[in-house]
């Protein structure tokens, strides 16, 4: 008999990142289209954002982080589908009869994911910056550190959708319907101040609100609204995170 | 290696394990059997640590899965009865994944994984999303996949449902090479030949328990086999035994071969008359059919 092999935590968190990966890159359809679209939509709709913006800050500042949250929100279905895949597969309880605990599994799922959907905003943001005059730099870290915190945050809301969803139809409509919602009441698409009144009344209460003010207070340099918007997603995450770490237990 | 008492499981009103008790030795194949419903799946899923059991204990080389479930997982590999890979990623790449789990890495990882490979017949598909693999490889890269880590229990769930011969030999090897490396094999099946061919000992399960448990010569014993006799026009008349066809004299005895020797000495000298004469012993088949009425043979002992 072979001696017992050793491992730990953080290797089996690396081994299922790595195979999460795999898993991505062998279907990359989904990622690769919605980032290719919040490009195009940028180029169409920027000119409505500039007339829109009237008052206030230029309007590819509401413009880049409302398509940037919009679409990092829709691929909301692309972390669900990652732990639905898991149970059509029957490979879900091959992962939970194994030797890795469920925080690992859970671990080796969001690490990609997050890198996906940071990378997913980056590609948004640089085009804005380099074709339409985004401030990125004024926001310095402040950008990049949202990114990340807002890409945790749609991984872990996603990720809790596939731990529940028991169908595919089931992920479709829940993921379909909670981003087209947020990103309607949060302003992501269209600026609230054209929106009717309650809509700005109801917005606090989305994610993609904090996320979209959020950017526009790291360029504009609004410290006390940035720090606000960082911590209402922070917190939304590790509700999130919760949901989704005890629904993995069971 | 692998101790289960008293397991206890209930779905609703369905006792599906009421008091399973199971023990296998370091370097034993234990072939499970019984009815659809007998338990089998669920206290696989059990001792995987899939299930949670009302009651008992699962000693995995002495850890208990209670108490300490990711050392006692840690030392079981599962093969459950339906495929369960991910179909998009290659063969290499789901061995790397079971395999990286388990703790293997670099070297090692990479000479067991073509090991592995080779000895189930896998080895020109290994770079193939396992979708494109035919029905056969597929169930081979599955227990590729359990096999590669060299788990000290394994639980093989009808590991062969489907399989052409090409596979299950290959299979049955490669389980035969694991026990005498020393791992305590449970090998669920409804292909008896199979137990035969690993030289299993038996457990046979029944309503959520073991209701007897020993080797395969012990069960059998004191189960009927069958004599058949044919003959060059009708049956004697003197033979004392009814005729079961035109020409033909069958039945089921427990001494199939003494009763066949008796058989030719009523006949007579004249034994030209006998086209054919076949015995057959006493099989897992003729055990697996006494379980319908629970009909214990003599031989078998009661492990509840």
């Amino acid at each position: 008999m072979r001696p017992e092999l050793a491992s730990t935590p953080a290797r089996r968190t690396w081994v299922m990142t790595r195979h999460t990966l795999v898993l991505l890159i062998r279907d990359p359809g989904t990622p690769v289209a919605y980032t290719v679209m919040s490009l195009v939509l940028l180029t169409v709709l920027r000119p409505v954002y500039d007339r829109l913006a009237t008052s206030g800050p230029p309007g590819i500042v509401q413009a880049a982080p409302g398509i940037a949250v919009m679409f990092t929100l829709l691929a909301l279905d692309v972390a669900g589908q990652l732990l639905l895949s898991e149970r059509t597969w029957r490979t879900w309880d091959r992962l939970r009869s194994g030797p890795a605990s469920p925080s690992t599994i859970l671990a080796g799922k969001a690490l990609p994911l997050i890198a996906l959907f940071l990378t997913q905003q980056a590609v948004l943001f640089l085009v804005a910056t380099a074709a339409f005059g985004f401030p990125l730099a004024a926001g310095t870290w402040r950008v990049p550190l949202l990114a990340l915190l807002w890409a945790a945050c749609v991984t872990s809301c996603g990720l809790a959708l596939g731990v529940h969803a028991r169908s595919q139809g089931q992920l479709a409509a829940a993921s379909d319907i909670g981003a087209l919602t947020i990103t309607c009441l949060s302003g992501c698409l269209v600026p609230l101040a054209v929106l009717p009144h309650w809509v700005s009344t109801v917005a606090p209460a989305t994610p993609g609100y904090w996320a979209l003010h959020g950017f526009q207070a790291a360029v504009t340099g609004n410290t006390h609204a940035y720090a606000h918007a960082a911590a209402v997603i922070a917190a939304i995450t590790a509700a999130a995170l919760l949901v989704s770490a005890r629904g993995i237990r069971r | 290696m692998l101790t289960v008492s008293g397991l206890r499981k209930r779905w609703g009103p369905v006792q599906a394990l009421n008091g399973f008790d199971l023990h296998i030795e370091p370097g034993e194949i234990c072939g499970l059997i019984g009815h659809n419903g007998a338990g089998k799946t669920t206290f696989a899923r059990t001792v995987a640590g899939l299930e949670r059991p009302d009651a008992g204990s699962v000693l995995v080389a002495g850890v208990d899965l209670a108490t300490a479930p990711r050392s006692a997982r840690a030392l079981i590999g599962l093969a459950p009865q339906e495929l369960a890979l991910y179909p998009t990623a290659t063969l290499r790449q789901n061995l790397r994944l079971f395999g990286g789990l388990a703790g293997l890495r670099g070297t090692q990882l990479r000479t067991e994984l073509a090991a592995v490979a080779e000895e189930l017949i896998l080895t020109d598909v290994l770079d193939r999303p396992i979708a494109t693999l035919s029905g056969g490889q597929q169930r081979r890269a599955q227990a590729a996949t359990v096999l590669l880590p060299r788990p000290r229990v394994l639980l093989l769930d009808e590991p062969t449902v489907g399989a052409d011969p090409t596979t299950r030999e290959a299979l049955l090897r490669l389980v035969r090479t694991r026990a005498d490396e020393g791992a305590a094999i449970c090998y669920t099946t409804h292909y008896l030949p199979e137990l035969e061919h690993l030289d299993a000992t038996l457990a046979v399960a029944a309503s959520g328990r073991v209701i007897a448990r020993g080797h395969r010569a012990d069960l059998l014993d004191g189960l009927p086999g069958e004599v058949a006799v044919t003959f060059n026009g009708p049956v004697p008349e003197h033979l004392s035994r009814p005729s079961t066809a035109p020409g033909e004299l069958r039945f089921s005895t427990v001494d199939p071969a003494r009763e066949l020797a008796q058989l030719l000495r009523d006949l007579g000298p004249d034994t030209t008359r006998v086209r054919s004469a076949t015995i057959r012993e006493p099989s897992l088949d003729d055990l697996y059919r006494s379980l319908a009425t629970h009909q214990l043979p003599t031989g078998a002992h009661d492990a509840a």
